[in-house]
């Protein structure tokens, strides 16, 4: 039955339409956190190379801190937040969709990721990330 | 006879009593398929605490006919008749309880625009939409408490056991949260995010009404009220025509009923006992079957002298 209902049309749609936003203007508005190390940016960018290619959709970067482009993100203003590491307890997990775990560092208070974060809600847009990041986890 | 529970009502107590066992464990089964599905929909997790606080009711149930079984002692030289009514207040509390938490945590859901995440999951390596799994907890979630619920409520009327009958209407609002809750799902499927809070709103709404009616019910009870219908806060058919019929046969006397559990206590005020009828059965005015239901009839006497004296 799950296999069967898995089948049905265009469902989950984003309630704000950031997916079909993105095709439609071919834009990804990507927050960019500075100060990631190197291995972590190397994989986020596999992940934005494969979101290209599936949406037809070039990023477009920003640069900030981590708060503010969360608050930007959180209002609508970037589909799409990069380069961020955080606590496996950390508050923001209720407050936006963390993706999948990268590069995860075990530390004495407690693991570490950096994660590609997407808008609440936005079910399509946040599985096609999260099929893509599960991709790139995938490749070498 | 145990003290509480009328002799002819033993074989239907039994009956409930497993089938209140069956419904405990269900409902945990309910628990753990709408727990591992629930993900951070507001209408699962207002379905999931439901399906939590339902097993109140027939936890209740159970030890309340435990305890109702015992015999008078020196501290409790009435008996424990009165422990369903008991029972019955504490099953209507958490009923209103959680219908108004549920209230407020849809309302606040819809006030703050929370957007619920649903994502993908992988079941046999092929990735589905989670809300597809959410659906399937929810039909599972909806017959389980379907059945339990049929078969409660006749039940409940034949042991006039207010505590099953909550539990049935517990039931109830069980398997309308599981239809309500599948719309909020399908609802956040087709984009529109408040369907989850709006459907988890209005299953709140309807638990809340069934809590606070039992709520009235149960206080009305527990200050001496006339004896109330199982399904409102109205007077019970039968203690009208139980009144009906005493007033008939003592004309001028004030008659008093209240409800002690499942049975009725008559009080004739300003009558004296007719001495040539001692059974409160023969002053049942319907079916003979249900006579139980009028447990004790007691008359103050008119006179100066007056004093209880109590028959059967």
């Amino acid at each position: 039955m799950l296999l069967c209902l898995a089948g049905c049309g265009n469902i989950p749609k984003d309630p704000e339409g950031t997916l079909d936003r993105i095709r439609r203007e071919h834009v990804i508005r990507v927050g960019r956190v500075e100060g990631g190390s190197v291995a972590d940016a190397s994989k986020w960018r596999q992940v934005l190379a494969r979101l290209e290619a599936s949406t037809s959709a070039k990023p477009v970067f920003r640069s900030g801190m981590l708060e503010p482009s969360l608050l930007d993100l959180k209002a609508g203003k970037l589909d799409v937040v990069v380069g961020g590491r955080f606590h496996e307890k950390t508050p923001w997990k209720t407050r936006v969709t963390l993706g999948p775990p990268i590069g995860r560092i075990e530390t004495p208070t407690g693991a570490t990721a950096s994660h590609i974060v997407v808008r609440n809600g936005e079910n399509a847009w946040i599985m096609l990330v999260q099929r893509e990041t599960e991709a790139a986890g995938r490749e070498p | 006879m145990s003290e509480g529970i009328p002799d002819q009502l033993q074989g239907v107590m039994r009956r409930a009593e497993r089938l209140e066992w069956w419904s405990i464990a269900w409902t945990i089964s309910v628990i753990v398929i709408m727990g591992a599905a629930m993900g951070s929909s507001q209408t699962m997790k207002t379905a999931w605490i439901e399906d939590c606080l339902s097993l109140i009711p027939p936890a209740v149930f159970l030890i309340s006919a435990h305890v109702e079984r015992r015999s008078a002692n020196a501290r409790f030289p009435n008996g424990f008749a009165r422990v369903p009514s008991l029972a019955f207040v504490i099953a209507a509390a958490a009923l209103t309880a959680l219908g108004g938490t549920l209230l407020v945590d849809s309302a606040i859901s819809l006030i703050s625009q929370e957007h619920a995440t649903v994502a993908a999951v992988h079941v046999f390596g092929k990735e589905i939409w989670l809300g597809w799994i959410m659906v399937s907890a929810q039909v599972y979630s909806i017959v389980v408490p379907l059945v339990l619920g049929r078969l409660k409520l006749p039940l409940a009327k034949l042991l006039n056991d207010k505590t099953l009958f909550t539990d049935a209407m517990t039931q109830k609002a069980n398997w309308m949260t599981g239809i309500a809750g599948i719309g909020g799902v399908i609802g956040i499927g087709l984009g529109y995010w408040w369907a989850d809070a709006v459907a988890a709103g209005l299953i709140s709404l309807d638990i809340l009404n069934d809590g606070i009616r039992a709520l009235r019910a149960a206080s009305a009870e527990l200050v001496d009220g006339a004896p109330r219908a199982l399904d409102s806060c109205d007077i019970a058919d039968d203690a009208s025509a139980l009144h009906a019929a005493l007033d008939a046969r003592f004309p001028g006397a004030e008659v008093h009923l209240r409800e002690t559990g499942r049975v009725i206590n008559a009080q004739i005020v300003g009558a004296a006992p007719p001495g040539d009828t001692l059974d409160p059965r023969d002053y049942w005015p319907g079916d003979p079957n249900r006579a139980w239901r009028l447990g004790r009839i007691s008359f103050v006497l008119p006179s100066s002298d007056r004093g209880d004296v109590s028959e059967g």
